[in-house]
């Protein structure tokens, strides 16, 4: 099972948010990392046939998914970014709804939902009318439904926004389990939400693919480049003037444990730190250029 | 089915929904009563005084006790001797002081009221032949009346040549198709004209209420980015499409036949159901080309309403698949509703009939397009402007399907 895009382009009016994307997706989770306004959404929504691509092609096993319509939308689920729900459905009745446009047999549909609302705890408020959710719980329903038909391919666009510490930690033990076998591709900001469950990341940075590679393979790029030290507090806005820092803590006693990026120590009592999978996420994506790119 | 029935049940619990047609309901039935309240005459005594203002349901059922001796075939006898009953009485006092309020109001309830509907149409079947204005009845022959159905069709003649002057194969198919009209006449005395009004204007309020239910049935998903979803699903396209739009044309077809049903039942009973049997040339114009009764007349309006109605929301369901924000899609179903009213003042009477809400409105309501004279002419074909408003709405309501799913298919998320 191979899903792959070649030469990928999205060209809207003068920007191009897509650009020679070549990525060869194979089972297991993937992370892609980038910016806002890397081109995630729009690579995604391309992947999901929502949106055509201005030039190359998405094949699955070698068909292109455009001309496999209904086969190739069977085999797949989607969370979009930002999505909405009929307002005056509860959650049983939407899921029932996404459940029947996903083709799941009737008398699955039942089991199906309840096994899916027990997992993202959602069983007390099935009942519920959707509108009066709250953000997360709205997002946990948006990732029952990406997963009613058990998809080959699941596509998430940022799933663990607005869940709280404990749904995050539960949604990533969940999709490590349901990626045996299955594509997964998902895309946060929050970059330790995949850092210990993706097989495999893409970085993306201004429509394009800058690296694909395990997370070990890629924080390779930042070794050398992560110190730890301890601070004074009086110095902190100092340290926060010339430093990027990633990272601190307090230590008690005015003392600030501070994590910082630079290709080397920016001062005597410093020392190196193991990379991780976010420390190379803000070195190749500093606050600065996040902020402008957000713009 | 499945997803029919959940599409089904998806519309019907949307708020928006429920409380346009909960309106549609509550106006089918005050809007069927409202004529009712119109009615109104004073009773008198035998000495002349009068004894009591009767208004609604007394009015009416007042009204027809004093005209019913004359309810039947309007035959030109029938018609000899009421039209002698009216000029006796009003001779001495002149027939303007009918209109002035200073003719006898006792003298006007026992000789001219009873006669009235049944002298109704004569002023117009003997009209001015050339130039159409209507004659005082005090002023028609009762011995013309023996022929009275060739005078009709005489009028009818004169008033084609007036209207269609320049195409004498359209004055024939008038002709021929009056030709049909059953004569003698029914009169079956006591519906208003107002009744019939409030008909229209209440399946224009409905086509109305139905559009701006119909409008985000694609559009809002779009705006709301539920769509994202619900397309990236097995049937989440071409079938999706399908099943959304005949979820809307069953919910809408339903809501439209049960209101029409209960506002012509309440007017029909307020009314008294007899009326029914009238022929439509006694209510409207004597030489109205349609051979039917007002029942029929009725049926013919619902069901030309409901063909109307489904043009129009065809036509909004392809703007709701067309747009991503409901405004935009409700502003431009509801301009689209009222724009036959304002074209066909204009005098474009091509575009206000083949316009999809072309049969319903005020003047170019298909009420008033059956008791007209409005052909189109193309080349040497002329067609009558209510065979042009049904065929244009028939053809427009596959065709503006056909382009709602088209158009849902081939949308962009963006």
């Amino acid at each position: 099972m191979k899903l792959t895009t070649t030469n990928l382009r999205k060209q809207f009016k003068d920007k191009t948010a897509v650009d020679d994307v070549c990525l060869n997706l194979t089972p297991g989770v993937w992370g892609l990392l980038g910016a806002n306004g890397a081109g995630k959404t729009t690579l995604m929504r391309m992947i999901a046939d929502i949106l055509n691509p201005t030039s190359g092609k998405i094949l699955y096993d070698g068909k292109d998914i455009h001309a496999m319509g209904e086969a190739y939308r069977n085999l797949f689920g989607f969370l979009p970014q930002d999505f909405g729900f009929f307002q005056d459905f509860t959650v049983k009745d939407y899921l029932e709804y996404v459940a029947a446009l996903k083709d799941v047999p009737a008398r699955e549909t039942r089991k199906k939902i309840d096994s899916l609302l027990h997992t993202l705890t959602l069983t007390d408020v099935k009942n519920k009318k959707i509108i009066k959710l709250s953000g997360g719980m709205k997002r946990r329903v948006g990732i029952a439904q990406a997963m009613l038909n058990d998809p080959k391919i699941l596509i998430m666009d940022e799933p663990t926004a607005g869940l709280d510490p404990g749904e995050r930690v539960r949604f990533r033990n969940f999709i490590s389990e349901f990626s045996h076998d299955r594509i997964v591709l998902i895309s946060t900001h929050i970059v330790s939400d995949i850092e210990y469950i993706a097989t495999q990341n893409a970085i993306m940075k201004a429509g394009k693919i800058l690296d694909v590679g395990t997370t070990d393979e890629l924080v390779k790029q930042v070794t050398g480049k992560v110190w730890t030290c301890v601070v004074s507090t009086e110095k902190m806005p100092m340290y926060e003037m010339q430093f990027r820092i990633i990272n601190q803590r307090s230590e008690g006693n005015n003392q600030v444990s501070i994590r910082y990026l630079a290709d080397e120590a920016k001062t005597s009592d410093s020392v190196m730190a193991p990379p991780r999978l976010e420390d190379l996420y803000l070195w190749l994506f500093p606050q600065e250029e996040i902020r402008e790119e957000g713009k | 089915m499945r997803i029919y029935r959940l599409e089904l049940k998806r519309v019907l619990k949307s708020r928006r929904s429920i409380i346009l047609l909960l309106i549609a309901l509550f106006m089918s039935a005050v809007m069927a009563w409202l004529p009712v309240t119109f009615e109104d005459i004073n009773q008198y005594g035998e000495n002349g005084n009068k004894v009591a203002e009767l208004n609604g349901l007394e009015a009416i059922t007042y009204k027809k006790s004093l005209r019913s001796v004359n309810n039947g075939e309007v035959t030109p006898e029938k018609l000899k001797e009421a039209l002698n009953i009216y000029q006796s009485a009003v001779s001495k006092y002149g027939e303007d002081s009918i209109y002035r309020g200073d003719f006898p109001a006792d003298l006007y309830t026992e000789k001219v009221f009873p006669v009235e509907s049944l002298l109704g149409r004569l002023p117009e079947a003997f009209s001015d032949s050339k130039t159409g204005q209507a004659t005082s009845l005090m002023d028609i022959s009762p011995d013309k009346l023996d022929s009275f159905y060739e005078q009709t069709v005489q009028h009818l003649k004169d008033i084609m040549k007036m209207e269609q002057k320049e195409y004498p194969t359209t004055q024939e198919q008038a002709l021929q198709k009056y030709t049909e009209v059953k004569t003698p006449f029914q009169l079956y005395a006591g519906y208003s004209r107002d009744a019939f009004d409030y008909i229209v204007l209440f399946i224009f309020l409905l086509v109305i209420l139905c559009t701006a239910a119909a409008t985000p049935t694609f559009s809002n998903e779009y705006q709301t980015g539920s769509d994202s979803i619900l397309r990236c699903t097995k049937h989440g396209r071409s079938r999706l499409a399908m099943v959304k739009i005949f979820a809307a044309l069953t919910v809408f077809s339903i809501a439209f036949v049960i209101c029409i049903s209960l506002h012509l039942l309440i007017s029909n009973l307020a009314f008294g159901p007899e009326c029914m049997k009238t022929s439509m040339q006694m209510l409207f114009s004597v030489i109205s080309l349609p051979a039917i009764n007002l029942g029929q007349l009725q049926i013919v309006l619902a069901a030309g309403g409901l063909i109307s109605l489904l043009a129009t929301i065809s036509f909004t369901l392809f703007l709701s698949a067309k747009c991503k924000d409901s405004i935009s899609v409700i502003l431009t179903a509801i301009v689209m509703c009222l724009l036959p009213i304002f074209t066909y003042s204009a005098g474009a009477n091509w575009l206000t009939f083949i316009l999809p809400s072309g049969g319903i409105g005020m003047q170019n309501s298909l009420l008033y397009q059956l008791t007209g004279f409005n052909f189109l002419h193309i080349g040497l074909i002329s067609i009558w402007s209510p065979y042009v408003t049904m065929a244009a709405a028939v053809i427009e309501i596959p065709v503006f399907l056909f382009l709602a799913i088209r158009t849902y298919c081939k949308h962009q998320v963006a």
